[in-house]
């Protein structure tokens, strides 16, 4: 990630970070609601639902591409979080312990659909001009359709470009280039080392440059 | 290592480098991530997708969201898993060794109770068993010795010599397997 959008990422969600890491923020920590959480406290996960939603379900949507699943594996994930919260030792951060846990329904979710379509690749989950736009679960209707026409345009050049890497390729390129982890934060969600995370990263951006390019 | 040409890193991008040769190349990454990225020409293309896809997008009826992670998290655990009591055996741990041969203990007991018991109820059926005599005036003397049982009874009419046991009299008519054959010859008269 360059300095520019190191910068205007910090600036746009500075506020989500402020309050994530506690320095500042005008809400509790994320180490404070959890530890709410964890002596029982449900108000306070639901807080930590409500500011971590967003994140991871955009992170599952891109994976996917499946609006209404992706509602409910993101369902799944935060109730798995909470089921092991007891466990949770703030060794990561919670957002990042949130990533590993959505990282693993995902996977689980993906691996049961291939064995139930026995091996073949749903094309219908990953083109998304068969998803009807009048659908409850469709993405939202751009506010200035002029200017959203070219980003929607090159926006479906990307996932088109994305869904043709592995997962594992994919799922590095969006935690690291949409969610601007860093290499260690990656490699704990996705249980592998730095090394193999900078390798897929490496390899996937090539193919995607190539993939764009045509 | 020194800077790795081209081919290496062509062969570490297909993940074709194995042993010695990968975890040099994997180190040498890791200290010039910077520069390799820069080299490659990354950041245009970061940018292009972080444009693209958004990093957060609310899920829509968010509020319902939020109800129904809360619906199956209360439905999965009814109280806290952290607050969660431990199950009665788990909490009372300690007491179960001891418990258990207290139990053995007692059963052992029980045992030998069962026993003399069983002797007991033996010798009570000696002295309370009773044999049936229709016939007035007959008393019955039930004895068990060495596994066997005699029942003496006394009182009873003397046996006439006349009486053919042999052929199944009683000393009151007919016995039944005469009287059995006499109304079968009488059948085919």
């Amino acid at each position: 990630m360059n300095i520019s959008r190191q910068i205007t990422s910090n600036f746009l969600m500075g506020a989500v970070a402020s309050e994530s890491t506690g320095n500042g923020g005008d809400g509790p920590t994320d180490q404070m609601l959890v530890q709410r959480a964890q002596s029982g406290d449900y108000r306070a996960f639901d807080q930590l639902v409500t500011r971590h939603r967003g994140k991871v379900y955009a992170m599952i949507v891109n994976m996917i591409h499946n609006d209404a699943d992706a509602w409910d594996l993101a369902q799944d994930a935060f109730v798995k979080a909470w089921k092991a919260l007891p466990k949770f030792e703030h060794r990561a951060q919670f957002s990042t312990w949130l990533f590993r846990i959505s990282h693993n329904v995902v996977y689980d979710w993906m691996r049961k659909k291939k064995v139930r379509s026995e091996g073949e690749l749903d094309d219908q989950l990953l083109d998304s001009s068969r998803i009807d736009s009048a659908a409850r679960t469709a993405p939202k209707i751009p506010t200035r359709p002029d200017e959203q026409l070219v980003q929607n345009e090159r926006r479906e050049e990307i996932e088109k470009a994305l869904s043709q890497l592995s997962d594992e390729h994919r799922e590095t390129i969006l935690l690291r280039e949409v969610q601007g982890m860093e290499y260690t934060e990656i490699a704990d969600i996705m249980e592998c080392s730095k090394g193999t995370v900078m390798s897929r990263l490496f390899y996937a951006r090539k193919k995607l440059q190539t993939l764009l390019k045509s | 290592m020194n800077n790795p040409d081209e081919s290496t890193i062509q062969n570490w991008l297909k993940g074709e480098l194995e042993g010695n040769e990968l975890k040099q190349m994997e180190a040498w990454a890791e200290e010039n991530a910077a520069e390799l990225e820069a080299k490659m020409g990354w950041d245009a293309l970061g940018d292009e997708i972080s444009q693209a896809l958004p990093s957060e997008q609310e899920p829509p009826y968010a509020d319902f969201f939020n109800e129904r992670v809360k619906h199956h998290a209360v439905e999965l655990v009814e109280t806290s898993p952290a607050t969660k009591a431990a199950p009665l055996w788990k909490r009372f741990n300690w007491i179960l060794t001891p418990a258990a041969m207290a139990g053995m203990a007692f059963c052992f007991y029980l045992g030998t109770r069962i026993d003399q018991d069983v002797a007991t109820s033996e010798q009570s059926a000696a002295v309370l068993e009773e044999v049936y005599t229709p016939a007035s005036g007959v008393h019955s003397e039930v004895l068990h010795s060495g596994g066997i049982t005699v029942i003496v009874l006394d009182g009873l009419d003397e046996i006439p010599d006349t009486l053919d046991i042999a052929s199944g009299e009683t000393g009151h008519g007919l016995s039944p397997r005469m009287m059995v054959k006499t109304e079968r010859e009488n059948l085919y008269f």
